[in-house]
């Protein structure tokens, strides 16, 4: 395809739009999307789910869905938005499913995750970088969604309201309480 | 990568420690080598892959061909059974003399009570009726009732609340109401 091949940042979103509107262009306006959100939506879902085999199996869900679903996007919302909002809930859905099938207990809970955190190879933080992603393990799903967009994505709240169709002061005071028990949990490590 | 400046700011309020730990410059955690080269093709093999299966499935699975039949022939001859010429008549013998049995003298319509004289006659005689009866017709009565209260507050009013409130809200309620 060597038409998809173009910069990402020369891709607009009306650009992609526009292809994935029309049946003949429609993998090609995929391929774009793809070059131009594949590794914002990545990061998003490592975040969340923080193993590399676990987040690669979310955004090969995520992609194929936005594939399947472009029909769905209305316009009413930034492709980007949308985007997230389909990548938020794979991710929210994967955790769910993780949950459910943990049967060990709350004590040895948190040593899994530590232990699972140092023997992830694509992982080699360090001190506290380890300790910052111990803490976020510890934050309930949403305020830990709300965590990560605000102080690694920098994502403005309105657009994180519309993603993820929750009030701006909700989500204000959901980054709050996360900052505070993550500052909880670094004080109490060091 | 240079901070969102407001951003910063916002977590300088709430803690000063974090806020000093996010101006490191933090790495990301590492991904295999060529992960994002890649992952076009497999995403492109996946749909492929999804595609074909399901052509297979048409195309191998077809549905048997069904003959036509119009409804009209159908119940033509469901009606020429006799089981069902049988059924016809016992249930018509039955409705008739269920009839009888129910209403021996009065007509049905002749009756028309008002709701005075309905509650006149539940009050007189409450000690006939089972509690389960009773608390049934009033959750019926509930439900018919308009109860609903319209509250009238603005988005920005609650988010100002909640502004305003932001470290005493319950964060487990926060949780929850998403």
């Amino acid at each position: 395809m060597a038409q998809s091949v173009m910069e990402k940042n020369q891709i607009s979103d009306e650009m992609i739009l526009e292809k994935l509107s029309q049946k003949s262009t429609i993998n090609q306006g995929f391929s774009w999307l793809l070059q131009k959100y594949k590794e914002r939506l990545y990061w998003h879902i490592r975040r969340m789910v923080h193993q590399h085999e676990d987040a690669n199996d979310v955004l090969q869900n995520t992609l194929v869905k936005i594939y399947r679903g472009i029909n769905n996007f209305k316009g009413d919302a930034k492709l980007y938005t949308w985007l997230y909002r389909i990548a938020t809930n794979e991710s929210l859905t994967f955790l769910k499913k993780q949950q459910r099938q943990k049967s060990t207990s709350i004590d040895n809970e948190e040593l899994n995750l530590n232990n699972k955190l140092k023997a992830d190879t694509y992982f080699d933080g360090n001190d506290i970088q380890h300790q910052l992603q111990l803490a976020l393990r510890t934050l309930p799903e949403k305020q830990h969604l709300v965590f990560n967009m605000r102080y690694f994505e920098e994502i403005p709240y309105k657009e994180m309201s519309k993603a993820l169709n929750t009030s701006v002061g909700a989500l204000k005071a959901s980054y709050h309480h996360a900052v505070k028990k993550i500052e909880a949990f670094l004080k109490k490590e060091n | 990568m240079k901070k969102n400046h407001h951003i910063q700011e916002e977590l300088e309020n709430i803690s000063p420690f974090l806020a000093h730990l996010r101006q490191e410059e933090i790495e990301n955690p590492k991904v295999p080598d060529g992960y994002f080269e890649t992952i076009e093709d497999n995403i492109w093999a996946r749909i492929k892959a999804e595609d074909e299966a399901e052509s297979w499935g048409k195309v191998n699975v077809p549905s048997s061909p069904v003959p036509k039949v119009t409804w009209l022939q159908r119940v033509k001859s469901w009606l020429l059974c006799p089981q069902v010429g049988v059924s016809f008549a016992l249930v018509l013998v039955a409705v008739f003399a269920l009839n009888i049995l129910v209403n021996p003298t009065v007509e049905e319509g002749n009756i028309v009570l008002t709701e005075e004289e309905i509650d006149e006659y539940l009050e007189e005689n409450i000690d006939q009726f089972s509690e389960s009866l009773l608390l049934e017709g009033m959750s019926e009565e509930l439900a018919d009732a308009d109860i609903s209260i319209e509250l009238n507050i603005d988005d920005a009013d609650i988010d100002a609340y909640l502004e305003e409130n932001i470290g005493e809200i319950d964060p487990n309620l926060l949780e929850e109401t998403w």
